[in-house]
C-alpha cells in the first residue's frame, strides 16, 4: 500500500469513530439548569475532527506521498504483538504469573537473538537473564510490596 | 532561629536514610516504564508507618522528586517516558542522547530538575499561603480559559502536518471525556466497559503511546547491535557556557512549573508541555527545539521538579490536596493524625519548618544521587535491544496492570500502541493527544460547571477580573506567535532571495 | 463479568481438594493470606483504615495468618466491590466499603450485584455528614439559614463530597426538600475541590465530613448524619432531627463479604476484626480522625445496610435520577 493509500484509510477510520460517537450522543440529553448537557462537548468536538479530515483527505488526494508505506521488519513485530497477546490472554486463564513471564522473556529474548545465531551459549544467556529479570521481580512484587499479579 | 537547634544529630541521620531511601526507589520506579509513583509510594507506605511523622513524610517526597526526575532518564536514554510526567522532553532528549553525548542531554535534566526543585521549594517556603490564597481565588472561568492556553501549547511541537496534528488534539480530547460524566451520572463513550467509568487510565495510555509504540519500532530495526560511547559522552557535566545558556529556560520552566503545580487538579504533565513552549518562545535559538535541545530538556524537568514543591503548596497552606499524588502522600499525614492546614502552619511550625528544610535537601541530595546513579541506568544504551525490549515489555505490563489492577488496562495499552505506531509514521502527535487528554476533563467540567452556577449566563466568562485577565494573556500570546512566525517568513524570503 | 483468575482459580481449587480428599472446615481457616480489597486509590480515609485494621487484625488471626490490602479504585467503588463478589465465596476474599458502591451505585443498575449479595463482617464506624457553609458566611445559627433561604430561592448553591447521586447529595437533597427549601445543586467531585470551592466563595456550602475540627474553613450548620466528629467544637451544632426534620441516614464503613462465605469463616473474621479495632494504633486513629468505633452488631450491621439501600432508592427516584 501507499502512503497515500494508508493515510485514506485511517481518516475513513476515524470519520467513521466519530460518526458512532455522535450517534451515541443522541441519547444524551436531560441536562441540569444552565447545563449544555453530557452531549455537547464531544458531538462538537468529533464534527470538528470530521471536518479536518476532509481537508486532510482533499489534500491526500491532491499531493499524498506515492511510495510504499513499509513496514520495516514486519514479521518479527507482528510475531511480537502476538506473543504479547498471548501472554495476557494466558495469564487470564492460568495466573501463575511468574512461571509465564519467565518463558514469555525466554521465547521473545530467543526470537530477537536469531539474527545473530543461536547455539547452546546464547540459549544459556538467555535463560540466565530471563531469570534474572523474573527472580528481581517476584521478589520486589511478591515479597516487598505485595502487587496482585 | 533556633531552627538548628530543634535537630539533634540522631534525627539528622534518620532525616537523611529516609530521603535517601525515598528517592532511590522513586527514581528507579520512575525510571523503569510503565512503573510510576503510585508503585513506588506502596512499596514505601508500608514502612513509613514505622517511622516518626517527620521522616515518613520526607521519604514520600523524596520518592515524588525522584520519579519525577527518574521518568526523564528513560525518555533520555530509551527515548521512552517513564512516567507521562516526562514525555514531554522525549523528542529533545532521546535526539541530543543519540546525535551528541547522552551525559550531557542527562545533564541538561538533572540541573533543570535540580534547579526547579529548589525553585519550586523556596516559593513553597516563602509564598505558600499568598499563593495558595490566590489559587483558591480562580474559579471555573478560569480554569477553563486556562485549559485553553494549555491546548495552545501544543503548537510548540513544530508539526509537520498541521491537519494532523489538530486532529491528533481533538482525538485526544475526546478520549480524555470518556467515562462518567459528572453532571448527568452518565456513562459515555464507554462501549459499557466498568474500567472505563472513571476515564481512561493515564498509565496505561502513556504506556501505549510511548513505551509500546517506541518498543515498536526498536522492533522494526536491528537488535542486536548497540550504541558505544565514549566514557566522557556518558559523564553527567555541563561546562558552565551550558548553564549560562539553559538557565532562560529553567527559570521559564520554573516558574510555569511552580504556578501549575499550585492549582488544584492540573498536575506535571501539563506543566511540563508547556513549559516548553514557553522556553521556546523565550528562546534564541527556538529552531533547535525538537532536534535535541538542551533547552527542550531542561524547562520540561525544572517545570516537573518545581511542580513538586509547589502541589505542597495549597496541601500544607490550605489542606488541599490539589492532585493525585498529593492525595497519596497525604496517606503519611493521615496515619500520623496530622492535618495539614492553617493550624498546622500555626501550631506546629516546627514540623513545617522539619518539611520545609528536608524538602530542600531532597533537592540536593537528589543531585547527587543522580550524578552517582544515573551513569548506571545510561548503560541500558550499550544493552542489545534483543534483551532490552523484553525487559521493558514486562516492566511496562506489571507497570500498567498495578496501577489499577485492571486486564482492561493492558488491552487498551497494546492496541493504543499499535495504533500509534502506525499514525506516528503518518505523522500524527503523540504527544498532542496526551495534552489534550489531560487538559480535557478540565476544560468541559469547568466550563459546563461555570454555566450551572450562571444559570447559563455566558457572561461569567468575560465579566470575572481574572479571567479578563487570563482572556489578555491569551490574545498577547497568540498575537506574538503570529508575530513572530510573520517576521520569520519574512527573514527567509529574504535569505532565498538573496541567495 | 468473569474476573482475572477466578477461572484458574477454581480449577486449582477442585485439584486442591481432590487431593487433600476433606472439605474445608473452619478450623482450617485461614490457611492463606486475606485479600481485603479497598474499592478506593491508596492514602484516603478508608485506604488508612482499612491497613490499620488490616495490620491489627493479623495478631488475631489463626497462626497469625496475614491480611493483605488491595486497592481495586474505580467507577466509584464499584469495580473493587465486583472484585470482591465474583471471587470464590471462601472468606478469603473480604473488602472493606463505605455505603455508596453498596447501597447507592447498584440502583443505577451499572452493577452486576445487588446489596443483597453481601453479607457483614464488622461495622467500623459511620461517617458524619453536615451541610457546611464558609466560615465568614452571614449565618450564625441554622435558623437564620433556613430563613434567609426560605426569602431566597435558588440562591444557596451547594456541592457533596460523593458527586451527583452519591450518599452525601441525596443526604443534603433531603434535608433541603423537608425543610421546604429551594438550594440548587453544582456537581464536584471529592471533598478536595469542593472545599477548595467553598473557601474560594464558588459555591455557598457543601455536604460533607465536617473538618472545622482540624482547621478546615468550613462551619457546619446542621448534620444530616445521626453521629457527629467526636469534638466539642461542633456541641453546638444541630442534627436535623432536632429541627424536626426527619432527614437522616447513615453513611456506614466497614467490612463485608459475599452472602455465600460460610458463617463460621464469618464468625472468624468478625473476631478478628473486632479484637482489631481495640488495637491501640486503631485506636490512636479514631481519636486523630474523630470518628467514633462503632458497637454495631453484625444482625444490625445487615440491618443498617438494607436500610439505606431503600433509603437511596427511594431517593434517586425522587430526585429524577433514576426511573
Amino acid at each position: 500500500m501507499s502512503y497515500r493509500s494508508v493515510n485514506l484509510v485511517v481518516f475513513a477510520g476515524i470519520v467513521a469513530l466519530c460518526l458512532a460517537i455522535i450517534y451515541a450522543m443522541q441519547s444524551m440529553r436531560a441536562p441540569m439548569e444552565g447545563d449544555i448537557g453530557a452531549w455537547f462537548v464531544p458531538s462538537a468536538v468529533a464534527w470538528l475532527i470530521i471536518g479536518l479530515c476532509v481537508v486532510g483527505v482533499i489534500r491526500t488526494l491532491a499531493v499524498g506521498r506515492t511510495e510504499t508505506f513499509v513496514i520495516p521488519a514486519f514479521g518479527r513485530v507482528l510475531i511480537s504483538i502476538l506473543i504479547i497477546a498471548l501472554f495476557l490472554v494466558s495469564w487470564v486463564y492460568l495466573g501463575a504469573f511468574y512461571l509465564q513471564m519467565f518463558v514469555f522473556l525466554m521465547v521473545l529474548s530467543l526470537i530477537y537473538r536469531r539474527p545473530v545465531g543461536i547455539d547452546a551459549r546464547q540459549i544459556i544467556i538467555t535463560t540466565a537473564v530471563s531469570a534474572a529479570i523474573t527472580l528481581f521481580s517476584y521478589i520486589v512484587f511478591a515479597h516487598l510490596i505485595y502487587v496482585d499479579l | 532561629m533556633d531552627i538548628l537547634a530543634s535537630f539533634e544529630l540522631a534525627s539528622i541521620g534518620s532525616a537523611l536514610f529516609a530521603i535517601g531511601l525515598g528517592l532511590f526507589v522513586g527514581m528507579l520506579c520512575g525510571a523503569l516504564p510503565g512503573l510510576g509513583l503510585i508503585i513506588a509510594v506502596t512499596l514505601l507506605l508500608p514502612l513509613s508507618y514505622t517511622m516518626g511523622p517527620v521522616e515518613s513524610i520526607l521519604l514520600l517526597l523524596a520518592c515524588y522528586q525522584g520519579a519525577e526526575y527518574g521518568g526523564s532518564i528513560s525518555a533520555i536514554v530509551l527515548g521512552i517516558p517513564g512516567t507521562a510526567m516526562a514525555a514531554p522532553l522525549v523528542t529533545d532528549g532521546f535526539a541530543m542522547a543519540k546525535t551528541e553525548s547522552p551525559g550531557k542531554a542527562l545533564g541538561f535534566s538533572l540541573y533543570g530538575s535540580t534547579f526547579g526543585g529548589i525553585f519550586g521549594g523556596i516559593v513553597l517556603i516563602f509564598f505558600a499561603e499568598p499563593v495558595a490564597r490566590f489559587a483558591l481565588k480562580l474559579a471555573d472561568p478560569e480554569f477553563f480559559l486556562l485549559g485553553v492556553v494549555g491546548l495552545l501549547a501544543v503548537a510548540a511541537f513544530g508539526a509537520v502536518d498541521f491537519i494532523k496534528a489538530m486532529i491528533s488534539v481533538a482525538l485526544g480530547l475526546l478520549c480524555g471525556m470518556v467515562g462518567i460524566d459528572l453532571f448527568s451520572g452518565v456513562p459515555r463513550m464507554t462501549m459499557g466497559v466498568l474500567a472505563l467509568y472513571d476515564g481512561m487510565n493515564i498509565a496505561a495510555v502513556a504506556v501505549g503511546l510511548f513505551a509500546f509504540s517506541e518498543i515498536f519500532v526498536m522492533i522494526s530495526a536491528p537488535m542486536n547491535s548497540s550504541h558505544t560511547f565514549t566514557k566522557g559522552d556518558m559523564r553527567i557535566r555541563l561546562t558552565l557556557k551550558e548553564m549560562v545558556y539553559a538557565f532562560k529556560a529553567m527559570v521559564t520552566g520554573s516558574v510555569v512549573g511552580s504556578f501549575i503545580g499550585a492549582l488544584p487538579g492540573v498536575g506535571s504533565t501539563v506543566s511540563g508541555y508547556l513549559a516548553y513552549s514557553g522556553a521556546k518562545a523565550a528562546s534564541s535559538k527556538p529552531e533547535k527545539f525538537g532536534k535535541g535541545s538542551g533547552e527542550g530538556i531542561a524547562a520540561p524537568d525544572a517545570a516537573n521538579n518545581a511542580t513538586v514543591g509547589a502541589a505542597l503548596l495549597p496541601f500544607l497552606a490550605l489542606g488541599i490536596p490539589g492532585s493525585a499524588s498529593i492525595a497519596i502522600i497525604a496517606g503519611a499525614f493521615i496515619i500520623h493524625g496530622i492535618q495539614p492546614g492553617p493550624q498546622l502552619m500555626r501550631n506546629n511550625p516546627d514540623m513545617i519548618q522539619a518539611i520545609f528544610i528536608g524538602f530542600m535537601a531532597t533537592t540536593v541530595v537528589m543531585f547527587f544521587m543522580g550524578k552517582a546513579l544515573t551513569t548506571v541506568f545510561a548503560r541500558a544504551l550499550v544493552t542489545p535491544n534483543a534483551f532490552l525490549v523484553p525487559a521493558i515489555l514486562i516492566s511496562s505490563i506489571i507497570g500498567v496492570y498495578s496501577s489499577r489492577g485492571q486486564m482492561f488496562d493492558l488491552w487498551l495499552a497494546l492496541g493504543l500502541g499499535i495504533i500509534t505506531y502506525v499514525m506516528r509514521r503518518l505523522d500524527y502527535s503523540p504527544a498532542g493527544f496526551l495534552i489534550a487528554m489531560v487538559l480535557a476533563p478540565i476544560i468541559e467540567t469547568s466550563f459546563r460547571r461555570a454555566l450551572v452556577i450562571s444559570q447559563g449566563d455566558y457572561s461569567i466568562f468575560i465579566t470575572r477580573g481574572y479571567s479578563q485577565a487570563i482572556a489578555a494573556i491569551i490574545l498577547a500570546t497568540l498575537a506574538y506567535a503570529i508575530f513572530r512566525s510573520v517576521r520569520r517568513l519574512r527573514q527567509q524570503r529574504a535569505a532565498t532571495s538573496e541567495s | 463479568m468473569i474476573t482475572r483468575r477466578t477461572l484458574g482459580k477454581t480449577a486449582f481449587a477442585g485439584i486442591a481438594l481432590a487431593m487433600t480428599g476433606t472439605s474445608a472446615r473452619a478450623q482450617d481457616f485461614p490457611t492463606k493470606p486475606i485479600r481485603l480489597i479497598v474499592p478506593f486509590a491508596p492514602g484516603g480515609l478508608t485506604d488508612t483504615f482499612a491497613r490499620a485494621m488490616a495490620r491489627a487484625a493479623e495478631n488475631h488471626l489463626p497462626d497469625n495468618q496475614s491480611v493483605v490490602v488491595i486497592n481495586k479504585p474505580g467507577a466509584g467503588g464499584v469495580i473493587g466491590v465486583t472484585e470482591a463478589y465474583s471471587a470464590e465465596p471462601d472468606g478469603y476474599t473480604i473488602a472493606f466499603v463505605i455505603s455508596s458502591p453498596i447501597v447507592t451505585q447498584p440502583h443505577y443498575g451499572k452493577s452486576v450485584y445487588k446489596a443483597s449479595d453481601f453479607q457483614p463482617i464488622r461495622h467500623v464506624y459511620d461517617i458524619p455528614c453536615a451541610i457546611t457553609v464558609h466560615t465568614d458566611a452571614e449565618w450564625q445559627n441554622v435558623d437564620e439559614w433556613i430563613a434567609w433561604m426560605k426569602a431566597n430561592p435558588g440562591k444557596f448553591t451547594y456541592g457533596s463530597s460523593s458527586g451527583p447521586g452519591g450518599v452525601t447529595h441525596l443526604l443534603a437533597a433531603k434535608f433541603f426538600e423537608a425543610a421546604g427549601v429551594d438550594a440548587r445543586y453544582v456537581p464536584f467531585q471529592g471533598s478536595a475541590p469542593l472545599n477548595a470551592a467553598i473557601m474560594g466563595g464558588q459555591v455557598s456550602g457543601g455536604s460533607m465530613m465536617p473538618t472545622q475540627h482540624s482547621g478546615g474553613e468550613a462551619r457546619p450548620m446542621v448534620f444530616v448524619t445521626p453521629t457527629k466528629p467526636d469534638d466539642p467544637i461542633y456541641d453546638d451544632v444541630p442534627f436535623a432531627s432536632d429541627l424536626g426534620i426527619d432527614a437522616m441516614a447513615s453513611v456506614f464503613s466497614g467490612i463485608i463479604g459475599h452472602k455465600d462465605i460460610p458463617a463460621d469463616r464469618i464468625a472468624i473474621l468478625n473476631d478478628a476484626f473486632t479484637a482489631a479495632m481495640s488495637d491501640p494504633a486503631v485506636q490512636e486513629l479514631f481519636a486523630t480522625r474523630k470518628l467514633v468505633p462503632s458497637t454495631t452488631d453484625n444482625a444490625e450491621f445487615a440491618k443498617i445496610i438494607m436500610r439505606e439501600n431503600e433509603f437511596n432508592g427511594e431517593m434517586l427516584k425522587r430526585l429524577g435520577l433514576i426511573d
